[in-house]
């Protein structure tokens, strides 16, 4: 029996099909993969979008108002819980937006239970519009006063801003994903009350 | 010389190439199919979940304005906003999955009465979310009652 190999030419003509053909399958499963990767993130943006609504709006909008807000960060006032008409660091959330974790916090002062009238006189500060509230809140810190709770994490950004009368709080998230950050806006509408004193 | 045997090495028959495509393409077709299904599903999940989202927000949004400015919820109705036009009171853009769809309000007056006790004047809030073809993907509704004349 007489065999004979493949001839140059046919030898090209096979590599040039082969390529052909691979980079077809190649680019198809690419845009499967795409599509693929590209659906998975709509629903996870969407199910993140809807699962930080739900836990901001929760968590938030029984606060009375914002007090003072920066882009990654707001002081909002959850009411005089303290009678005197005056803005108490026990009765703050300061919610903050750490870029390092891709997190958004909220931090609390929580006192013991068991503490007394004049217990909590000597370690609550007064926030006044002037005072610096992030002292504050470090030096509370210090001494284990302060509750933290993550509100919401995978983030890649997030800025704040609210309404000029301090009634309603607006956050605008990134979510960090597969195929580049998502965008979801979240108005989170407070009760509205104004204390005295910030009330300009 | 011996003569050397010779082999006969046939090819394909045209049938039988027609038979493989066909059971090719019946297998791609199938997979594709999977996956437009797949594609679709989350795509009308994540419509769902972005129009419960877009009508809560809407209806927090009237009843807030409704508290804080004392308005009748009736001058509400009518309002409507298109598929990625959504906005916030201060009429920013809202951003993400909600802006899929759109949004419209629909406030009436409505009466109501508990048990056997007097007829409460009221309103019947309904917002309705909508896709980008206009289809109803659902809605939500509240009734309030008028209070000494407010709104709330």
């Amino acid at each position: 029996m007489k065999r004979h190999g493949l001839t140059l030419v046919e030898l090209l003509v096979a590599l040039a099909v082969t390529t052909i053909v691979a980079a077809g399958v190649a680019s198809l499963l690419s845009g499967v993969s795409a599509g693929l990767a590209a659906g998975s993130d709509t629903r996870t943006a969407m199910l993140a979008n809807a699962a930080s609504h739900r836990r901001l709006t929760e968590r938030l909008e029984t606060a009375d108002c914002v007090l003072d807000i920066d882009v990654h960060r707001t002081l909002l006032w959850n009411g005089d819980r303290r009678p005197g008409g005056e803005v108490e660091s026990s009765e703050a959330a300061w919610i903050t937006y750490d870029p390092d974790r891709g997190e958004i916090v909220r931090e609390v002062v929580e006192f013991p239970e068991d503490w007394g009238p004049f217990e909590l006189a000597m370690s609550d500060h007064r926030l006044k519009p002037s005072s610096n509230d992030l002292n504050v809140l470090a030096g509370l810190r210090g001494r284990g006063f302060v509750q933290r709770v993550v509100l919401v994490d995978g983030l890649s950004d997030a800025t704040f801003t609210a309404a000029p009368d301090g009634s309603s709080l607006r956050l605008d998230l990134a979510f960090d994903l597969q195929t580049g950050p998502s965008p979801a806006t979240t108005v989170v509408r407070l009760v509205g009350t104004t204390p005295e004193e910030w009330d300009q | 010389m011996s003569e050397q045997p010779t082999t006969t090495r046939r090819g394909l028959t045209l049938v039988e190439s027609v038979i493989a495509t066909a059971v090719l393409a019946v297998a791609i077709t199938g997979i594709f199919s999977a996956l437009a299904a797949g594609t679709a599903h989350a795509g009308a999940s994540a419509d769902d979940l972005a129009a419960s989202m877009a009508a809560e927000d809407l209806l927090d949004r009237v009843l807030h304005d409704c508290d804080r400015r004392g308005i009748d919820p009736l001058d509400w109705d009518g309002h409507q906003e298109l598929p990625g036009e959504l906005v916030d009171a201060q009429g920013l853009p809202i951003l993400g999955g909600a802006s899929r769809v759109g949004r419209r309000m629909q406030v009436e007056e409505s009466t109501r009465r508990i048990g056997d006790g007097p007829r409460i004047e009221g309103r019947l809030l309904q917002v309705i979310a909508v896709d980008r073809a206009g289809r109803r993907l659902g809605s939500v509704e509240r009734w309030i009652p008028l209070l000494n004349g407010d709104s709330r």
